[in-house]
């Protein structure tokens, strides 16, 4: 589909509502409001050129809205006064448009979600599901194995065409630097960047430090990432000695750019590990080497989650550990029942990653993700050892009721993986959500990661990232004056003095200029 | 050991007595402990009441069974289900491999009432002997024995878990024999499994044992 007809069904998409002609025009190409200011003043013969071109305008936007009322996914709504026509999105609240290929314009109706004991609880807002609209059609998120695509046009193709019509969150792009080393990743950056906007996806770009041979190609791309693009380095303690010059290149670059960085601890975590919108993703390492995906190229990661808003569970029901037991029990029975219809459905759900993969079993490794929310760390009325133990011991309850189900439904001569993982949910999986109670965890400088207090919450953090075995994120938000050298330090002190998995390193707060060396010199 | 009984729900309680009281200890491959016994025949004498261990098993409300249509549909369906690594129906019904219900078992017990060779294999060494294989089919096959104007079926349960396991597994037995009657004009007589492993886990040790003290 050509880029200026995406545009404009993410136009409707995000509008909901008629738009003429001249409105969508307005929307999607900047230089038509400049053209019209334009005819405000000037001589007669520039006017009847911007015309002219604003006219040409005109007709390029008819040219992409007429093919889309022709495949139906537009249609003709009335005509405004001047003859203008208004258009609508032809798609009803329960069809989603799977294939962007007009010609083979795929429409499924949404499955019915079946009663679940879990209602009462979402009338209360203490449990949401994530993207209720596809909890059962849609995967939350992938991993696509960038050293199985010949290029970064191919891994483009692959993203539009295949994945981003079977998820409703995030892609993880692993090992992007064997692509890195081979080709200049500007355009792709630039075009992934609006795509996974206009989609509404996150995607994460993980890097292995260590393997980077193209220096050149990789400053380049990092300077162009962009802030809704989660660039993660794959990264042992090891490397930080020897790749210091090129880790400290990335922090100035990052630092100056006022970006967050992400690390994924190889060492404690050698599978992929990444974001989305609903919060962190992982997969096992036991997972990613099984037998049964390792030929595939794009790997399902989660399947469903729900969301559970601990500050208004114990605003209710205060820290009663059955009570949030039994809760989460009773996700777990709505998750499992859900899975049972996705199964059944997922040749048809998931036809484009089963078609990439040339493999029918896209469900043998992905988990089902239990978020929380506002979850009492640091959060001033509430003991965090109270609410890690509830989390705790509920985990214990949810492992032990997925190991049954595996039994009885293996039994049964129904063999399919039941999987669940907890993790910490972000404020943007949903907008319903209490307010974050949160307080963030500041570093100015590595002695802080020595003091008692910092070294608590650390320890909370490490904690939780246990529990959570679907991932964490822990963001250090570093503030005052910095050098990346003495960053680097502190990474160093965190990945040899914390098991943490996955941290982030958060500059928004960072003040002065930095020391500028071209390291690349 | 086999243990008889009139209804299945008599013979789980006494299958897990026997096991708590006389198996063996043992760890699976993923290790989880609990007890085994080799070699355990179960034979029930009809299948009035055949659902009731799934009811007990449901009643606990701590796990979930598959509903009773669900499960009929995967053992008498004719088709794969996505989804699923096997499926015990696609085994024995579907005609692309070998529909060995409708097209062998039905005409043979009609063509020679007495014979013994109306069998239904699940597994399939072309698909299933693999040591890379994550899960073949426990269930490894079923056999169906017209005597007296009763049909009396058997399955062969390589590895069989006895608390949460057996209870689908004698009811997939009974579903399969229904369906057979029906196409051969007979009655349903007596239900047998083999389970070779007999096992159950120790985590699940205090339902166990409250199921072994229930009366009827």
């Amino acid at each position: 589909m050509h880029e200026t007809q995406q545009k404009i069904i993410s136009l409707f998409r995000k509008s909901s509502k008629e738009l003429s002609t001249s409105q969508i025009l307005e929307s999607i190409d900047n230089s038509y409001t400049e053209l019209k200011k334009q005819l405000d003043s000037g001589s007669k013969d520039k006017i009847k050129l911007t015309r002219d071109k604003i006219a040409q305008l005109h007709r390029k936007i008819l040219h992409h809205i007429n093919k889309l009322t022709d495949a139906d996914i537009l249609r003709i709504v009335k005509h405004g006064e001047k003859g203008e026509k208004f258009f609508s999105l032809n798609l009803e609240d329960n069809e989603e448009l799977i294939s962007i290929d007009l010609k083979k314009r795929a429409i499924i109706p949404s499955p019915s979600v079946p009663i679940m004991p879990i209602e009462g609880y979402e009338q209360k807002g203490i449990v949401t599901k994530y993207e209720p609209a596809t909890w059962i059609d849609k995967l939350n998120s992938v991993v696509i194995r960038c050293e199985k695509i010949g290029s970064l046009k191919e891994l483009t193709k692959i993203l539009n065409e295949k994945v981003f019509s079977c998820i409703n969150d995030a892609v993880c792009l692993e090992n992007f630097q064997a692509l890195l080393n081979k080709e200049h990743a500007l355009e792709f950056l630039e075009r992934i960047s609006e795509d996974s906007e206009n989609y509404g996806k996150k995607v994460s770009i993980v890097i292995t430090l260590s393997e980077i041979k193209n220096l050149q190609n990789f400053e380049e791309f990092l300077s162009s990432v962009k802030k809704n693009i989660f660039l993660i380095f794959n990264v042992r303690s090891q490397d930080l000695q020897e790749h210091f010059k090129l880790l400290s290149r990335i922090v100035e670059i990052y630092s100056k750019k006022k970006n967050e960085l992400y690390f994924k601890n190889k060492t404690l975590h050698p599978s992929p590990y990444f974001l989305g919108r609903a919060g962190p993703y992982s997969i096992g390492e036991k997972d990613w080497l099984s037998a049964d995906i390792k030929e595939h190229i794009c790997v399902a990661c989660c399947q469903s989650s729900l969301i559970v808003d601990v500050n208004k569970f114990t605003s209710l029901y205060s820290l009663d550990t059955e009570k949030f037991t039994e809760l989460i029990l009773n996700i777990s029975k709505s998750i499992l029942s859900a899975n049972s219809l996705q199964r059944r459905k997922s040749e048809e759900y998931f036809k484009n990653i089963i078609q990439l993969n040339n493999k029918k079993d896209v469900l043998s490794v992905p988990r089902n993700y239990i978020r929380f929310w506002n979850y009492g760390l640091s959060q001033k009325d509430i003991d965090p050892e109270l609410v890690i133990n509830m989390i705790s011991e509920s985990k214990k309850k949810i492992d032990s009721f997925s190991r049954a189900e595996e039994i009885i439904y293996n039994s049964c001569g129904m063999p399919s993986r039941f999987s669940l993982a907890f993790s910490c949910a972000f404020k943007g999986s949903d907008e319903k959500l209490s307010e974050a109670k949160y307080s963030a965890l500041e570093i100015k400088n590595f002695e802080d990661l020595y003091r008692k207090n910092v070294k608590a919450k650390v320890k909370d953090r490490e904690i939780i990232s246990e529990i959570f075995d679907g991932g964490n994120s822990v963001t250090f938000h570093r503030s005052g004056s910095m050098t990346p050298e003495e960053v680097i330090r502190e990474i160093s002190i965190i990945f040899n003095s914390y098991n943490l998995p996955f941290f982030s390193y958060n500059f928004e707060n960072v003040k002065g200029d930095l020391k500028i060396t071209n390291f690349f010199k | 050991m086999e243990i008889k009984c009139e209804t299945a729900f008599e013979a789980w309680k006494k299958a897990l007595k026997y096991l708590l009281e006389e198996a063996d200890n043992y760890v699976d491959k993923k290790g989880r402990v609990g007890k085994e016994y080799l070699n355990l025949t179960l034979k029930i004498d009809s299948k009035k009441g055949v659902e009731k261990p799934i009811e007990v098993l449901n009643s606990f409300r701590r796990w979930v069974y598959p509903p009773l249509d669900e499960m009929k549909s995967f053992i008498l369906g004719k088709k794969q289900v996505p989804g699923y690594y096997y499926n015990y129906g696609d085994r024995a019904f579907n005609p692309e491999w070998r529909n060995q219900v409708d097209d062998y078992i039905v005409p043979l017990l009609k063509l020679n009432p007495e014979s013994k060779r109306a069998v239904v294999v699940f597994y399939n060494p072309e698909k299933d002997s693999y040591l890379e294989k994550k899960e073949t089919p426990g269930m490894i096959m079923m056999a169906f024995n017209l005597r007296k104007k009763k049909l009396h079926a058997t399955a062969v349960i390589r590895s069989n878990e006895m608390f949460f396991g057996w209870p689908g597994n004698i009811y997939q037995l009974s579903l399969v024999q229904d369906y057979i009657c029906k196409q051969v004009n007979c009655e349903p007589g007596t239900l047998s499994t083999m389970s070779v492993s007999a096992h159950f886990f120790n985590e699940h040790l205090d339902e166990i044992k409250q199921v072994i003290d229930m009366r009827r």
